[in-house]
């Protein structure tokens, strides 16, 4: 596996994967998702792939707060409280993607888009010129095009 | 077995990870998303904290099911996710720091002495079984870290009003 090639270098002396079943096993397991959500939010320049990114790291950190929970304090559950603030933060973020995956929508041209408002024929084609600084010109994401 | 279920566990967190990283279309990527959270779920339930596995399930891999059901139609339309501009492509640096970094966290896993190693050692403390658990996290949650938690509502309110404002027509958005 991953770990395997890394087991000759000094400084990885301890095979994680070698040791009894325990708190390394899923902290490795945590770093590995965050890394992807990390690649996710660095690599793409979709708004929705790098939320999704940010989401894969939020929940790379609920995984090491419960995990130091349960390992090394066990009698609180002081990382179970901020798990469910670390909740709030993504239901948070995932309603804001939404909105703005509704408003690229809405501000985007598009074969299926919404039946046309009355009189906004005229004002389309400067519509459709959207400034480019503005972060919902659908412009400026070209994976976003059809 | 405890062994069996951690590894099945993590084999699907990450699969589900990796298809929601690299999947072009943005429906699978959000069907891998739920996959991803209803595995962190079972994850929890086996790191013994069942109620967070619960809470998980039902406020975050729920509210996600639920989004995905509304915005069934406009996923569809937002096309190709991965197709951008190859002379701005930045997987490689990207993929260079996201190695690196995990490549540094091993090495911390790997040298520190956590002492307690073996999942079989865990054993579950009074605060931590059943009803119990339940009061002393309520208990917590609305004590020591009552501000924390106004703050993180307080953010899903604006969260929401932001969303509302920014789907409203035009003439109500500003």
């Amino acid at each position: 596996m991953l770990i395997f090639p890394l087991q000759g270098a000094s400084g990885f002396a301890l095979p994680i994967i070698q040791s009894p079943l325990g708190l390394p096993h899923v902290l490795t397991l945590a770093a590995a998702l965050f890394a992807l959500g990390l690649f996710a939010a660095l690599a793409h320049r979709s708004f929705l792939r790098i939320l999704m990114g940010l989401q894969l790291m939020l929940v790379a950190a609920m995984l090491n707060l419960v995990a130091f929970t349960t390992y090394l304090h066990p009698e609180g559950l002081h990382g179970h409280v901020i798990t469910l603030l670390l909740v709030l933060v993504a239901l948070a973020q995932l309603g804001l993607g939404l909105a703005l995956a509704g408003r690229l929508m809405r501000t985007s041209r598009g074969p299926t888009s919404d039946a046309p408002v009355p009189g906004a024929e005229a004002a389309e084609a400067p519509a459709l010129q959207a400034s480019e600084n503005d972060p919902l010109n659908v412009d400026r994401y070209d994976d976003l095009r059809w | 077995m405890d062994a069996i279920v951690f590894y099945a566990l993590a084999a699907v967190m990450l699969a589900c990870g990796a298809a929601m990283v690299w999947l072009s279309r943005p429906l699978h990527a959000a069907i891998a998303l739920i996959g991803l959270l209803i595995s962190t779920a079972g994850m929890v339930a086996w790191l013994k904290a069942e109620f967070m596995a619960l809470a998980l399930l039902s406020t975050l891999a729920g509210s996600v099911a639920l989004l995905l059901m509304l915005a069934f139609p406009l996923l569809g339309r937002l096309g190709n996710l991965t197709a951008s501009r190859p002379d701005e492509d930045r997987s490689f640096w990207a993929g260079i720091v996201a190695v690196l970094a995990l490549v540094i966290t091993y090495r911390l896993l790997a040298t520190t002495p956590w002492g307690l190693e073996d999942h079989a050692q865990v054993a579950l403390t009074e605060a931590q079984r059943g009803l119990a658990a339940i009061r002393t996290f309520g208990e917590t949650l609305i004590t020591e870290y009552a501000l924390a938690l106004m703050a993180g509502l307080l953010l899903v309110g604006v969260a929401i009003a932001s969303a509302l404002a920014m789907t409203a027509p035009e003439e109500d958005a500003c």
